[in-house]
């Protein structure tokens, strides 16, 4: 009977001692279980947090297309809806949902809320927001911009700017050397060594290549602002160049063709009337007369030599769209008598592969051909002005070139993509 | 005798297990730190440099930003094996027990062909920031667990 006892008692002892190391494991697994979906929850989360962002992102670079795309024709277009002076559009990527809004300021802010489901839990999200400033700059920010190369030979090369709207920075609305400024950027794409050459030029503003390119410099070159220029220093001044340059530039597309004028072989051309007009075979002198304001389509090459010349008559202006490959224009060059260089814009659509400028005096007006190589010959021992901005393939000034950029120029031509100015995720 | 033998082997059996399972859980208790505070620094940070206006100073071991008015500072102190953040005269410590840290700065262009950017050697054109560090924890003194973030990059949004 007695050893009956024992036995009970030890095998409760065990029996005890079974369910207090049973009830330990099991604490201690639902420690771990509990652990190990604190750690897969959080992950998940994260994930999710993270997700949003490309979400949130879609939404904005759709809006910035859109502003882009529409700036013209109203942002009330491809299923955006006007909503309290703004404009809104919701989007469904996959689970995800991003919602996009445009506040119709000028200039546009944009807002994007994205919400990412969390996997494994029905009806819960990560939810983001950002909000997005923006500016429009124009296609002439810079004086003198290429996509390549950029050649600056000759002796007295000089880059300036001023602003022909503010008299402290001019005279008459013209450029005047006691008044300029030191944004005459120039700048290119293109990213490999020398990329820039300024030579022997003094660039009153800064110097800019592509992602790994190099500015080469001539041992009388300067580069800087205008006390740099002053003080006779030599070389570029520190923070003046900089390898970021990475633009868009987008292609020229032709005005209607508007009324077809007959070939100009040897015959000038003279128009009155404002309108668009289209001509073929362009080798002698062009005139707009005053207070005409034409666009003008040229479908062949352009040639123009000898005592012929392009004329604008004050209070007229000339749009050129050159849709022909090589475009040739010597002779006496441009006249643009009103004096303002967007009175004369000539326009490079993507087959207009070369532009020749020989100078015989001054040119004012703005240059936008971006597929072109373009070639400024200066004439002679005089200097020779160009006033406006310039935006090409490559550019070359040969010759006594002095390059004054006209600030004015970087708030008109609003045709390129919205440029991010502030991110602030709310 | 017999039984004294069993128990014993068997409180040596639980012993070892339990020995194993406190190890186990130190090891899943530091893993879990190391992922928290990882993913945390990483989200806090790559939310405040994409939106920061530009980067002021960097040394591989510093940044400094403009941030919404003021200077944001990340510093890793190698001696105290700490990530530290500085903003508006305030610090605080983002990530301890770290290896190593080192801040790498690139410009936004990728380059052709690859999924790398462009280095950069000045702020002015930096426009992303990679981050990468090592961090560990120790279990009774023995270096057990380590957690490597890899190929952060963050792009600074503002473009001008």
């Amino acid at each position: 009977m007695k050893l009956r006892d024992r036995q009970g008692t030890e095998g409760g002892n065990v029996l005890i001692v079974t369910v207090v190391i049973t009830a330990l494991m099991a604490f201690m697994l639902t420690g771990f279980l509990t652990h190990t979906t604190n750690q897969n929850q959080h992950t998940i989360r994260s994930m999710a947090w993270n997700h949003a962002v490309p979400v949130m992102e879609a939404g904005v670079e759709e809006a910035i297309t859109h502003l882009y795309r529409n700036r013209a024709n109203g942002y009330a277009t491809d299923g955006w809806i006007p909503f309290n002076n703004a404009f809104y559009k919701k989007r469904t990527l996959g689970d995800s949902v991003v919602i996009v809004g445009i506040s119709n300021v000028s200039p546009p802010v944009v807002y994007a809320w994205a919400r990412v489901p969390i996997p494994g839990k029905s009806e819960v999200f990560a939810r983001r927001s950002v909000m997005v400033n923006t500016i429009d700059e124009g296609l002439f920010a810079r004086g003198l911009v290429a996509k390549r190369e950029i050649v600056l030979k000759g002796n007295n090369v000089l880059v300036d700017s001023f602003d022909s709207r503010d008299p402290a920075y001019s005279t008459g609305g013209q450029y005047d050397p006691a008044k300029r400024k030191d944004n005459g950027h120039v700048a290119t794409n293109l990213g490999i060594i020398s990329a820039l050459s300024t030579g022997n030029a003094n660039i009153f503003g800064t110097v800019a290549t592509g992602p790994g390119g190099s500015v080469s410099i001539g041992p009388n070159g300067s580069v800087g602002d205008i006390a740099w220029q002053a003080s006779g220093a030599g070389g570029i001044q520190p923070g003046k160049s900089k390898d970021d340059m990475n633009v868009s530039f987008p292609d020229v597309e032709p005005p209607p063709g508007g009324a077809l004028l007959p070939p100009s072989a040897g015959s000038p051309v003279t128009i009155s009337a404002s309108g668009n007009y289209t001509l073929s075979g362009f080798n002698a002198s062009f005139t707009v007369r005053s207070n005409a304001h034409v666009n003008l389509t040229v479908t062949s090459d352009i040639n123009i030599t000898g005592s012929d010349r392009i004329t604008i008559e004050p209070g007229g202006s000339l749009n050129l769209y050159m849709q022909g490959k090589v475009a040739k224009i010597a002779g006496n060059g441009v006249a643009n008598a009103g004096g303002s260089a967007t009175n004369f814009v000539y326009w490079g659509l993507p087959s207009n592969e070369e532009l020749t400028i020989n100078g015989n005096g001054s040119l004012t007006g703005i240059i936008y051909a971006p597929e072109a190589d373009m070639t400024l010959n200066g004439g002679g021992s005089s200097v020779e002005d160009v006033t406006g901005a310039s935006v090409s393939g490559t550019a070359t000034l040969n010759g006594n070139f002095q390059f004054h950029y006209d600030e004015m120029l970087g708030d008109l031509f609003k045709d390129r993509p919205f440029i991010v100015t502030a991110w602030n995720e709310l | 005798m017999v039984a004294t033998g069993t128990g014993a082997l068997v409180m040596i059996v639980v012993a070892a297990f339990m020995m194993y399972t406190a190890r186990s859980f130190a090891s899943l208790d530091n893993y879990l730190d190391l992922d928290i505070k990882s993913r945390l620094t990483l989200d806090r940070m790559s939310k405040e440099i994409r939106q920061s206006d530009r980067l002021i100073s960097f040394a591989t071991n510093e940044l400094v930003f403009a941030y919404q008015g003021t200077n944001l500072t990340y510093t890793y102190d190698a001696d105290a094996r700490e990530l530290r953040r500085g903003f508006k005269g305030g610090t605080e410590t983002l990530l301890d027990g770290c290896d190593e840290l080192t801040f790498s700065m690139f410009q936004r262009n990728p380059i052709g062909g690859s999924f790398d950017q462009y280095p950069t050697a000045t702020t002015e054109t930096a426009k992303l920031i990679q981050l990468t560090w090592v961090c560990s924890r120790d279990i009774m003194d023995a270096k057990a667990n380590t957690e490597t973030v890899q190929s952060a990059k963050i792009v600074i949004r503002k473009q001008q």
